[in-house]
């Protein structure tokens, strides 16, 4: 009778000590991951009176889309032009940029059209809207997912 | 040598004790197994940082240094020094599209001052400041110290 309560109690404890093991697993949450960085890329050109340019690009997932015209300077180096331009976003069509949204504005170092936009291949346009008296370097940046 | 010998009777009176010590040690050790140390609980505040140029700009030529702007604010040009003294063109913009050029989205005709002479709001992003000249450099060119703060 003493032997069987002495394996009882052995049984038990060895039962206590597995459930002990198991618990002390890893406790360490999972890795957090990492969101991808957005991509800029730079759009530069000379724009001629009354013209227009446009730059494609291709949005590798849904997200937040950020123009900014830049710069614009009629004789590099030299100073910067004020001059108040279109700049649109859309769609290439055909040999040209079919613009959904726009705005008109002079150059800044904060993005003057931000959209979101569907994963895909866009198109940002820089136009002069009758403003211009000579050709200007331009500069648009976008920052895309 | 003696040989200590246990009955079955003194094992019996001894396994309590023995179950007691083992389940001890393993609650200890079953722990939180995160080393992470404590730390103060961090605040977002706006770090500016400066930059210096510092360099000799050619006759027609320009002088520029590329900085990271890690956050949204306000970025400051001072045209702090120029040898031999005279008035240049000072800039802020960025980088065209092959990187070899500043792209000024500012510009101001200034001598050297101890008041930045440019202010400008910026997205996060890689922006470009410095000199050019506008006619007032003479062989073998002008020294200039550029400071820029940004966030």
């Amino acid at each position: 009778m003493t032997a069987m309560k002495t394996a009882t109690a052995a049984l038990g404890f060895f039962l206590v000590l597995g459930l002990l093991t198991i618990a002390c697993g890893n406790n360490n949450p999972s890795t957090p991951t990492t969101p991808a960085l957005p991509t800029t890329e730079t759009f530069s050109g000379t724009l001629q009176v009354q013209g227009s340019a446009f730059y494609s690009f291709t949005l590798a997932a849904t997200g937040q889309v950020s123009i900014t015209l830049a710069s614009l300077v009629p004789v590099a180096p030299g100073p910067a032009s004020n001059t108040v331009m279109g700049l649109g976003v859309g769609t290439p069509l055909e040999t040209d940029c079919s613009v959904t949204n726009s705005v008109t504005t002079a150059p800044g170092l904060t993005a003057q059209l931000v959209n979101s936009l569907a994963a895909g291949t866009y198109c940002a346009r820089i136009y002069d809207l009758g403003a211009l008296t000579a050709p200007v370097d331009f500069t648009v940046r976008i920052v895309h997912p | 040598m003696r040989v200590v010998q246990c009955s079955r009777a003194h094992l019996r009176s001894i396994w309590p004790t023995l179950a007691l010590l083992a389940l001890a040690a393993l609650s200890t050790g079953c722990g939180n197994d995160n080393t992470t140390a404590t730390t103060a609980p961090s605040t977002t505040t706006a770090q500016t940082q400066t930059e210096t140029l510092h360099g000799i700009m050619a006759p027609k030529g320009t002088a520029a240094r590329t900085f990271l702007a890690n956050q949204a604010g306000t970025v400051t040009v001072l045209l702090a020094d120029a040898q031999p003294t005279v008035t240049l063109g000072l800039g802020v913009g960025i980088r065209g599209s092959t990187g070899a050029d500043c792209r000024f989205t500012q510009t101001v005709n200034t001598a050297p001052g101890t008041t930045p002479q440019l202010s400008v709001s910026v997205d996060p992003g890689v922006y470009c400041a410095g000199t050019y000249d506008i006619g007032t450099v003479g062989q073998p060119g002008v020294t200039v110290t550029v400071t820029v703060t940004h966030p």
